[in-house]
């Protein structure tokens, strides 16, 4: 499925477990990297290519959980799969809330571990290129004159030229500029296109109640 | 012609002179001789002397014979009142007396002696007949220890088994002292024998029932560890399952790489045995053994007790640090049921701080060997023990959990008892309480 540069990290305190299952899935072709804590993993560098983490949910230290949360703090998008010794039902029902891929129970069977840790790596990619796409509209929004950035509220709020107008207390003429010069900045082709770039980064619309 | 003038006698020459004593031919022809006749008491005056006091002799003598006989008489009757209360007081408590004559090889028995060893009151007992009644289970110690005091000349002091024809096993308690000859040979021991079965059956019944106590203690323990023991297997069987799936992949590859099958392979017989001791250690904690004390090094008991609650105690999120030395740690004693005392201990201090913040969730466990005695103790940070609790928790029933029934502590303290060792508590001046418990260090064991 994935392959080339997909990347493993596992971190489990066992070092049998570790190497098994990093032999495991050296076999399915995947690059792996054994951490034996949260603290040995956490103080590696950042992946070039995609990644996902196979993480072991009660540590020495620090937990996988805790991993997982200290990940989402410096926003490392990296998919994490759980892997824990016991099925306990509300650990896992933590670690899938905070966005782990899957909660997988030991012994685990490799079939299983392989489907998980592909659907980790896919959404990984997925998640890559849906972080792209905002870096682009984070980047393109940033570059827009606080005038454009209030006339773009407007738009993606469905206001016309008119409205945006009274609304700001400028002339039509004016809006149609500082429109055409957003729109362009933006790269957009069409208000929809607009509303769902904005919408990626978050932007709400302006409008009365709002600005 | 003889006369009598006033008591003197005369003699007349021609007369007999016999009665004067004297011969006639010693007197001159025609000499008179005037004599007076001796009295009775002149005559027989040392034939009385004699014989009074011969007779007052003979009077002292008698009567001091006679004196003495009363004595004699009156000790013989204590004697034997003597003899009859030994006995009484010996048929009461069934007590065998006994005397072995080593010289003769003869042994003198009671009644109750005789009875106790199936004897009849006439047979003639020597040592060996004696010996054969002994259990043979018990024959060489018995006769181990009858020999050291012979050597030693201390008090024989010893229990063994008998087993009479016919009849169940009895137990007999005999101590002995002995008597030397001047030459300091062994003459004769004295000695007392007691049937103790009743007591005997008494105190392995307790000790059977003390075992199922503590069996069962353990049995609970175990159920509390059931997560962490599963945990514990499912590492080894996780990295069984990998490896074996690993392997199976590599193995389908065009140009499989040995060597790494071989680590893999490795590594599964590895974590095989890893999961096989696991399930000997459970196994050896549910099983119901009569404790079996040998030589142990008390930091291997620790370590074992250790990878049995680590996975627990990770869940609990309590950091522990055991500081268990290079220096061994000998004691005497029953791995399983010191294995038992410990895990009770550590889980007490896990419950005793489940409601203190995370950061004060940490286990400590420390080890020294003080004075011949060796020394663990288990320290925790939790909300420690009430003063008024602190003697109170070692009774039976008594615990200051909520769904505690309190037999744990208290079945530690005999486990330690039985040990020769002590179990105290005690709350730190930090907060927490620390459990500590010392055993007689073994000696003649390199260190």
């Amino acid at each position: 499925m994935t392959s080339g540069q997909s990347l493993v990290h596992i971190v489990d305190d066992d070092p049998a477990v570790r190497t098994a299952l990093g032999r495991l899935l050296r076999a399915e072709g995947h690059q792996v990297i054994l951490s034996a804590s949260a603290e040995e993993f956490l103080t590696r560098p950042p992946d070039d290519g995609n990644a996902c983490v196979l993480l072991d949910l009660a540590m020495p230290g620090l937990g996988g959980l805790a991993v997982q949360q200290r990940m989402r703090e410096v926003g490392d998008l990296r998919p994490v799969t759980f892997l824990t010794g016991e099925g306990n039902v509300a650990s896992g029902v933590h670690a899938m809330k905070a966005g782990a891929v899957d909660f997988l129970v030991k012994p685990v069977d490799g079939a299983v571990l392989i489907t998980a840790i592909g659907t980790a790596l896919h959404r990984g990619q997925e998640q890559r290129a849906r972080h792209a796409i905002q870096r682009d509209a984070a980047a393109r929004i940033a570059s827009l004159t606080v005038r454009e950035h209030e006339v773009m509220l407007l738009v993606i709020a469905g206001m016309t030229n008119k409205c945006i107008a009274g609304e700001l207390g400028i002339a039509e003429k004016t809006v149609k500029i500082h429109r055409a010069n957003m729109i362009a900045k933006m790269g957009a082709d069409s208000v929809a296109s607009l509303v769902r770039l904005t919408a990626v980064v978050g932007v709400a619309p302006g409008g009365r109640k709002g600005i | 012609m003889t006369g009598v003038l006033g008591g003197v006698k005369t003699i007349e020459p021609g007369a007999s002179t016999a009665s004067a004593g004297f011969g006639v031919p010693a007197i001159p022809s025609g000499a008179r001789v005037l004599f007076r006749e001796p009295s009775f008491w002149e005559r027989y005056r040392y034939w009385i002397v004699a014989t009074v006091a011969v007779i007052a002799l003979q009077a002292l003598l008698i009567s001091s014979l006679l004196v003495n006989r009363r004595r004699l008489q009156r000790a013989r009757a204590a004697a034997a009142d003597e003899v009859q209360r030994m006995s009484l007081a010996t048929e009461a408590a069934k007590l065998g007396a006994w005397v072995c004559d080593f010289t003769r090889d003869v042994v003198w028995a009671n009644e109750s002696c005789r009875r106790l060893f199936g004897f009849s009151t006439t047979e003639r007992i020597d040592l060996a007949r004696f010996m054969a009644y002994i259990h043979p289970d018990d024959r060489a110690r018995a006769t181990a220890a009858l020999q050291a005091a012979l050597a030693t000349g201390e008090r024989y002091d010893h229990e063994f088994r008998i087993a009479l024809p016919g009849s169940t096993v009895r137990w007999i308690t005999g101590c002995g002292r002995l008597e030397r000859s001047a030459d300091g040979h062994p003459r004769r021991m004295f000695g007392i024998s007691q049937d103790i079965s009743e007591r005997k059956q008494l105190q392995l019944h307790a000790e059977r029932q003390q075992n199922e106590l503590a069996h069962l203690a353990r049995v609970s323990a175990l159920g509390e560890l059931s997560s962490s023991i599963a945990h514990e297997l499912n590492q080894p069987l996780t990295a069984i399952l990998s490896n074996a799936q690993a392997g199976t992949r590599f193995l389908s590859r065009p140009d499989p790489d040995f060597a790494e099958i071989r680590d893999i392979l490795g590594d599964i017989a590895s974590q095989g045995q890893r999961a096989g001791e696991v399930i000997r250690r459970m196994r050896a904690m549910l099983r119901k053994d009569k404790p079996c004390m040998v030589g142990l090094d008390l930091r291997q008991v620790v370590d074992e007790v250790l990878s049995m609650v680590r996975s627990d105690l990770l869940v609990r999120s309590i950091v522990f640090q055991a500081a268990l030395g290079d220096v061994p740690l000998p004691v005497h004693g029953d791995r399983v049921q010191l294995q038992q005392v410990l895990i009770n201990l550590l889980l007490n201090a896990c419950d005793a701080m489940s409601d203190v913040p995370l950061e004060r969730r940490r286990l400590r466990i420390a080890v020294a060997v003080e004075d011949r005695t060796v020394v663990c103790a288990v320290i925790d940070q939790g909300h420690g023990i009430p003063v008024p609790d602190l003697e109170r928790i070692f009774d039976t029933f008594v615990s200051t959990k909520p769904l505690g029934i309190g037999m744990g502590l208290s079945i530690c303290r005999s486990i330690l008892a039985l040990h020769g060792g002590t179990l105290v508590a005690a709350n730190n001046p930090e907060g927490g309480a620390t459990f500590r418990f010392a055993l007689p260090a073994m000696e003649g064991t390199a260190s």
